[in-house]
């Protein structure tokens, strides 16, 4: 059954994906994207600083998203704990994420909300850096400090995250080290360091603001003028560049942990994101990993069963990409066994391509996925930053898509070729010996 | 990440929403300019931040009544017509679950689901896999407590192809032998791997400990001893009792309902019941003792898992929207302000997040409140759990709290019902519980009507924190001392069990088996 979706009929289907969207830059160089939807009644706003763990300084790694927790913290006009008081006492919610290149910041509510959210967000920009404390300092770092245990020390596997940065760029690149940061340097980071940061990176002209919901565009517009147009213009900060890297030769790393099974981690440097390598990948990811029929899963699990699961990913930044494979081994098997049979799947793809039914699958999926990403209002809106932050004004959906619309079986067997070289990292991770001896069942 | 969604995958099906109505809105108090202790730089245009904006009124939000139709062979179909979607999912929903396992064969239902993605009408599991791939589709087979799903979407044109798809998994597995090993070699691969996840060895404790060996006592997944045991024969009996009786269609999406229903007539309507024996749903019984305090030893680890908590109420007791409310405010959803959230991470920084939830289902699922605590402050934090659930027995919502449950539950239902996918998944909620149609259209008023009072007395009968049961995944030789040191708590002596939550070292005085409750319920926790 072949029913692969060119571009055009997506478009065709999905109104949601050319939905307009109203551009403003304001004097002090604040980004603004307006997209109304009014089949719900709510809104969102994602508000974006171009400045995550890429712009740390060794010593104090984990700092960018250290700082993230430190924005609701309160500030002049909205003391803590009211950010989220006031925000869920209205039925509102918010969240935020950092990464290596950006940090995002959304909220999410009742549409009535829209003036509630600017204000909020227009306070902690315009002053946070002087509202800032040493309690508040030390109350975020306790519950950072505690999210790197709940999400990479207390779990299995976590110390991958730890080892497999360094070991694929070289030391000092920016991104050499784990966006959580170690534990060491987020103790030693400084309120001063803390006021910098937020001076640097934090000005209207390196922040790009989405709102999409049910609202007006003009008035949604005259109120980020209101809570935004104030704010002084302030230079942008130099974004962190670097060299070129390659990985020459193959790097080894061998670990133990507290698991039952074998578990390896292969990953090579591969294109920035926003190019149409960086799609490419995408599609070889999908075609190596993504759901039951993809080669992986069919050699490893399902034909050969020595994997228990494989997770395939084209993790996408703007320096450099990083490509990476898991798999999870079967109780007792052999970890070089697991390789060689993920080598050879490698090989086949480096020689002969997918075949035209995969790159359609895998290219039907992609555009399915952009329809599904544009369904829910906070989705929708970190999509659209990320678009703007990766083509700048005047980016869409279709742009972004049509990066895929190109590739062919050959194109992607070449971008194998380059990518899965032998300039890789491989991570093997065993069970540490058996301390005592464990207790039966009754 | 600021926050992990406050974990407790709430099984609730009609959780629902809708904007607050502008009367209950809080006051607003008028925003006071921090205290400065300091000399400020203040900028020309700020004074406009003095003035916190006004909320205006909101209309209401017509959450989607579905549409009830029934193909000739009796089969519900269930449709919602959202000409924008330009997606349609569609779902197949069939009422038995884990909680239909049978005593001995825990995981039944889950790797039947597993069976029915393993190839079908003689395509192979590759083939059906690269179908669905082919659509655009994410195929997903799943049995949670009470229910076996089979669920997936694809850009609107698509509709014939996906129900032609979706009929051929549910109704004409291959159930082939080869295919059987290779499942249940998979199954019990990935319970091993769980094995050392403390997390899922909390709930698999929590769960044993609170319903023994009752159809609520286990993960739907099953555990290793029970898969190993379970043959194909056990999957085609269970398959057996997936009858258009008791099964529902749900369209969710672009396409208009009379077009979703001659799609999906042709895909299903031929469609009759099994004439085999089949798998009923099993009795709802609780044991008669419960322990107090359970342990699941993770030597070394830097952090303690806890889950107290004890039965709830199934789905069908009329203070299920009461305790909805008051679990928002304990420990719901994304709430940074919810008590649990405000006490253990902001105030006492032992935890990147504390959460707590209802499983409502057909028996009483569990109420649990979970967290992940430095190991050194694990009592402590013990302490402080209990506190928050006393209090909430203890004393009525104020005010602020009531309207503010309200109005994230309110808001929560328009989020919930944004995708098709999740649409599908509520929708085929309001048939596994025989909810009314309007469920989620009338969810607001009747959120709305609720008072501190109804809310109280709902908890005071739900919740008896001085017998609930208390699962700590952790490092015994920290943990233990730090909790027999404590004089608030007067533990009783640790049962002991392992990561797959069966009983350890010598036999404790039996918890009763017999049936145990049932209801759904996946990870309670953040």
């Amino acid at each position: 059954m072949t029913v692969a979706v060119p571009l055009a009929a997506l478009l065709s289907t999905v109104p949601a994906l050319d939905v307009p969207v109203t551009h403003a830059r304001l004097a002090n160089g604040l980004t603004v994207l307006i997209a109304p939807d009014r089949t719900v009644p709510g809104v969102t706003i994602n508000l974006l600083y171009h400045v995550g763990s890429k712009d740390e300084h060794p010593g104090r790694t984990g700092f960018a998203h250290l700082f993230e927790h430190l924005m609701f913290m309160g500030a002049r006009y909205v003391p803590y704990p009211q950010f989220d008081m006031l925000m869920e006492a209205g039925g509102g919610t918010n969240n935020a994420s950092t990464g290596h290149d950006t940090t995002d910041y959304y909220s999410v509510g009742p549409s009535n909300l829209l003036a509630t959210f600017l204000w909020m967000e227009s306070d902690r920009l315009l002053s946070l850096g002087q509202e800032m404390t040493q309690e508040k300092l030390e109350v975020q770092r306790k519950v950072v400090l505690n999210e790197r245990r709940e999400t990479l020390e207390n779990v299995p596997y976590g110390k991958i995250e730890d080892v497999l940065p360094p070991a694929l760029f070289p030391k000092g690149y920016p991104y050499s080290w784990p966006v959580i940061g170690s534990a060491d340097d987020l103790r030693a980071a400084t309120l001063q360091e803390v006021k910098d940061f937020f001076a640097t990176w934090y000005v209207p002209s390196n922040a790009s603001l989405v709102i999409v919901g049910d609202i007006e565009p003009a008035q949604a517009l005259a109120a980020v003028n209101t809570y935004f147009g104030f704010l002084p213009s302030k230079p942008a900060p130099h974004q962190a560049t670097a060299a070129p890297v390659t990985l020459r030769s193959e790097k080894r790393i061998e670990l133990t942990d507290k698991v039952d099974l074998n578990k390896v981690v292969i990953a090579w440097l591969s294109p920035p994101n926003g190019t149409v390598a960086d799609a490419a990948c995408d599609l070889l990811a999908s075609i190596l990993g993504r759901g039951q029929a993809s080669r992986l899963y069919q050699r490893l699990v399902y034909r050969d069963q020595l994997a228990t699961e494989v997770h395939v990913q084209q993790e996408s930044r703007e320096l450099e990409s990083v490509f990476t494979l898991e798999a999870l081994a079967r109780p007792g098997v052999d970890l070089r066994l697991l390789e060689q049979a993920i080598d050879e799947e490698l090989q086949r793809l480096r020689s002969a391509g997918p075949t035209p039914a995969e790159l359609d699958a895998a290219r039907t999926l992609v555009y399915t996925d952009a329809a599904r990403r544009l369904e829910s209002l906070v989705s929708r809106a970190s999509y659209l930053n990320q678009l703007q932050l990766t083509y700048g004004d005047g980016a869409t959906v279709t742009k972004d898509l049509a990066r895929y619309e190109g590739a062919t079986p050959d194109s992607l067997r070449q971008t194998a070729k380059q990518v899965f070289g032998p300039g890789r990292v491989v991570i093997e991770v065993r069970p540490e010996p058996k301390l005592a001896a464990t207790q039966e069942p009754k | 990440m600021r926050a992990l969604a406050a974990a407790v995958a709430l099984v609730c099906g009609a959780c629902s929403f809708a904007p607050p109505k502008p009367d209950l809105e809080p006051p607003l108090p008028p925003a006071k300019p921090a205290a400065k202790t300091k000399q400020t730089l203040r900028i020309a245009g700020e004074e406009v931040l003095s003035q916190r904006p006004s909320i205006a009124a909101l209309g209401p939000f017509d959450a989607p009544v579905p549409a009830l139709l029934t193909l000739s062979n009796g089969l519900k179909l269930y449709v919602v017509h959202r000409p924008a979607a330009g997606l349609e999912a569609v779902g197949f929903f069939t009422r038995r679950g884990s909680t239909s396992d049978p005593a001995g064969k825990e995981g039944l239902a889950s790797l039947s689901a597993a069976m029915l993605q393993s190839g079908s009408a003689g395509k192979s599991q590759a083939e059906v896999a690269a179908a669905a791939d082919a659509l655009g589709a994410n195929l997903g087979v799943e049995a949670s407590a009470d229910e076996l799903g089979i669920e997936l979407s694809a850009l609107a044109p698509r509709l014939p192809q996906l129900a032609a798809l979706l009929a051929d998994v549910a109704l004409r597995p291959n159930l082939d032998a080869k295919d059987w090993k290779k499942v249940q070699a998979q199954r019990l691969a990935e319970l091993t791997a769980e094995k050392s996840e403390p997390v899922s060895a909390a709930q698999a404790a929590f769960l044993a400990a609170l319903y023994g060996k009752g159809p609520l006592g286990h993960p739907p997944e099953g555990t290793l001893p029970a898969v190993k045991r379970l043959s194909l024969g056990d999957v085609k009996t269970f398959l057996a009792s997936v009858s258009p009786d008791d099964s529902a269609l749900v369209a969710v999406g672009s396409v208009p309902p009379d077009q979703v229903r001659a799609v999906l007539e042709g895909a299903f309507g031929a469609w009759k019941a099994s004439r085999r024996a089949a798998v009923q749903p099993r009795p709802m019984v609780l044991p008669s003792s419960r322990p107090r305090f359970v342990l699941v030893d993770f030597p070394s680890k830097p952090q303690s898992v806890l889950v107290v908590g004890q039965p709830g109420v199934p789905r069908s007791s009329p203070d299920r929207l009461a305790l909805t409310l008051a679990n928002a405010v304990l420990g719901g959803g994304a709430s940074i302000t919810s008590r649990l959230n405000q006490n253990l991470r902001e105030k006492h920084g032992y935890s990147y997040g504390a959460g707590s939830s209802f499983a409502f289902g057909r028996g009483p699922g569990p109420f649990a409140a979970s967290t992940s605590v430095q190991v050194d402050v694990t009592a402590k934090s013990v302490v402080e759990v209990f506190n928050e659930l006393n209090r909430l027995v203890a004393e009525p919502l104020p005010a602020e709290d009531l309207s503010k449950g309200k109005a994230l539950l309110a808001f929560g239902l328009v989020e919930r019902l944004q995708s098709v996918d999740a649409t599908v998944q509520a929708v085929g909620a309001l048939f596994i519980y025989d909810l009314p149609l309007d469920e989620y259209r009338t969810f607001v008023p009747r959120l709305q009507a609720l008072t501190a009072a109804a809310v109280h007395r709902a908890v005071q009968r739900a919740l008896q924190p001085g017998s609930m049961t208390l699962v700590i995944a952790g490092d015994e030789k920290v943990v233990l001392p730090q909790l027999q040191a404590d004089a608030a708590l007067k533990l009783p002596p640790p049962q002991r069990r392992n990561a797959e939550g069966q009983l350890l070292g010598r036999p404790a005085p039996a918890v009763s088996g017999g049936g145990a409750s049932g209801t759904s319920q996946t990870k309670a926790h953040p």
